[in-house]
């Protein structure tokens, strides 16, 4: 609560100031392999931002300083170990890698009860905060190298909604586009997906964006309103996310018009949103 | 004890009608999936509403003839639309009736876009006294396992009470006719409660549903039907 509340009050002063035109979008926290954590910058305008002077910082408050410049409507990545990133995602020489000295950096166990698990400050060669997350334990994905995207920039960052785990099939898009990107106009509480799935034959995937964090089940029920399958047991989620129905998950028997329907509990408030969908076993 | 066994002997002394309060109970617990009233022609269309399904609808048209005995039949269209897509949903069934007994052999098919679904399903209802029937059914599918179900519906005084057991689900329901023409209704099935008014006025019913499903929210179903031939 605490770390909320700062986190709140940070971004109210970093409206006050002004914003340069600098987002963060994607962040890494739980790499897969070797290559490190990292951190995506993005400058959403067509103008370039140079990082000269620029720091970030983490919760513990110690600054590391950053160069390179992030190219108008282009992407920087931060990363501890960038040759190690871009050979894993075969990243050309392009998109710019950056290696600020101290890393690794990021938390991901919360500090406490109500404290998010770490905190990212991104400031200007003023020293002015031009942009901040802070991301609690439950946003993150499970799954190692799994990012956690950036839904869409013109949304506060503060903002759980803000964020998702990443869908690409590399499960994460450093230099890239967010692959959440193409649900960033959808309205919130939204189950999102293919109008028919042929689960063994390709897998479906289906995203959804919720209020926030919490957790989720998703069962397959007939037109009768008969439950058929228990697609996906309750675990946790992030506020904006995908599941992939593929031949691993329970299939009905005869094909039909079948209704997907989710579950989502955050605190005391429920939501519940369904999807009719044509399925072919 | 002998004036039991005279009572449940009775039917067969007298015999059994295809009008017997079993029957109507049959019907008034499930317009959709029930008995229609014998000797009638019959037109009906119903729309569903979904609450966890904003902006989809069912709609349902349906035709037929139930006779008092011999041939009758009945045809159905069901369309569901939903913000990307749409299914439609045809069905023919031919009905032969006698006092004591109802068959009918229904064949459906459900499509969309290029995709097709189709349906075999014979059904028989048996009268076991005027106040009691039963019934089974069977649905197979041209791939994958068919579904199966047994029925009972009953009739005492103005209680109406019916039973419906799947593989895997069951259904209750309870009715009772609070004054002629008006019936309230109480179902449970699928974890969902559910209630229903029907106002029936002869040779026009009105049927009005609402469910409190725990995943598809509240199910809204509003039933109309015409009759004509009704004794």
């Amino acid at each position: 609560m605490r770390g909320s509340l700062c986190v709140l009050l940070l971004s109210v002063f970093l409206v006050e100031r002004g914003w340069c035109g600098i987002a963060i979008t994607e962040i890494v926290v739980r790499p897969a392999g070797g290559e490190g954590e990292w951190i995506e910058l993005a400058a959403p305008d067509s103008m370039a931002v140079s990082l000269d002077g620029w720091t970030i910082r983490d919760a513990t408050g110690r600054a590391r300083s950053l160069a390179g410049v992030v190219p108008g409507q282009g992407f920087l990545v931060l990363a501890a170990r960038p040759d190690s990133l871009r050979d894993r995602y075969r990243l050309p020489e392009s998109v710019a890698i950056v290696h600020p000295d101290g890393w690794p950096i990021l938390n991901d166990h919360d500090a406490g009860p109500g404290l998010p698990a770490d905190v990212i400050v991104l400031a200007d060669a003023n020293g002015a905060v031009q942009e901040s997350v802070a991301y609690f334990e439950d946003w993150l994905p499970p799954e190692a190298g799994r990012s956690l995207e950036r839904v869409d920039t013109r949304m506060p960052a503060v903002i759980p909604g803000a964020w998702g785990w990443s869908i690409d099939p590399d499960g994460a898009t450093p230099g890239r586009v967010n692959s959440l990107a193409a649900i960033s106009g959808a309205p919130e509480d939204v189950l999102s997906g293919p109008a028919e799935a042929a689960p063994r034959a390709r897998p479906a995937v289906f995203t959804y964006r919720l209020p926030g964090s919490g957790r989720i089940d998703i069962r397959l029920i007939d037109e009768s309103g008969r439950e058929v399958a228990l697609l996906k047991e309750q675990g946790p989620s992030p506020p904006v996310g995908s599941w992939t129905w593929s031949g691993g998950s329970p299939v009905p028997e005869h094909p039909g018009l079948y209704f997907l329907c989710l579950r989502w509990q955050g605190g005391k408030e429920r939501i519940r949103r369904c999807r009719a969908v044509w399925v072919t076993p | 004890m002998r004036r039991w066994i005279l009572a449940a002997l009775l039917p067969c002394v007298y015999g059994f009608s295809p009008s017997d309060p079993a029957w109507t109970a049959a019907d008034r617990l499930d317009a959709r999936h029930g008995v229609p009233f014998a000797g009638t022609l019959w037109l009906m269309s119903d729309v569903t509403t979904w609450d966890a399904l904003p902006g989809s609808m069912a709609v349902r048209i349906a035709l037929g003839r139930e006779p008092k005995s011999g041939g009758g039949f009945r045809i159905g269209w069901r369309s569901v639309h939903w913000p990307d897509g749409a299914t439609n949903d045809l069905e023919g069934a031919v009905v032969w009736r006698a006092s004591q007994w109802r068959a009918e052999c229904a064949l459906g098919q459900l499509r969309f876009k290029g995709e097709r679904a189709s349906r075999c399903s014979p059904r028989v209802w048996v009268a076991v006294s005027p106040h009691l029937v039963t019934g089974g059914s069977i649905t197979v599918f041209p791939r994958g396992a068919p579904d199966f179900a047994i029925e009972a519906k009953s009739s005492a005084g103005p209680w109406l009470l019916g039973l419906v057991l799947h593989e895997n689900a069951s259904e209750a329901a309870v009715g009772i006719e609070a004054r002629p023409g008006l019936t309230v209704i109480l179902r449970y099935a699928n974890d969902a409660p559910a209630m229903g008014i029907v106002l029936d006025t002869r040779s026009l019913e009105l049927r009005a549903e609402a469910e409190d499903h725990p995943l598809l929210g509240r199910i809204a179903r509003v039933t109309i039907r015409w009759m004509r031939g009704r004794s």
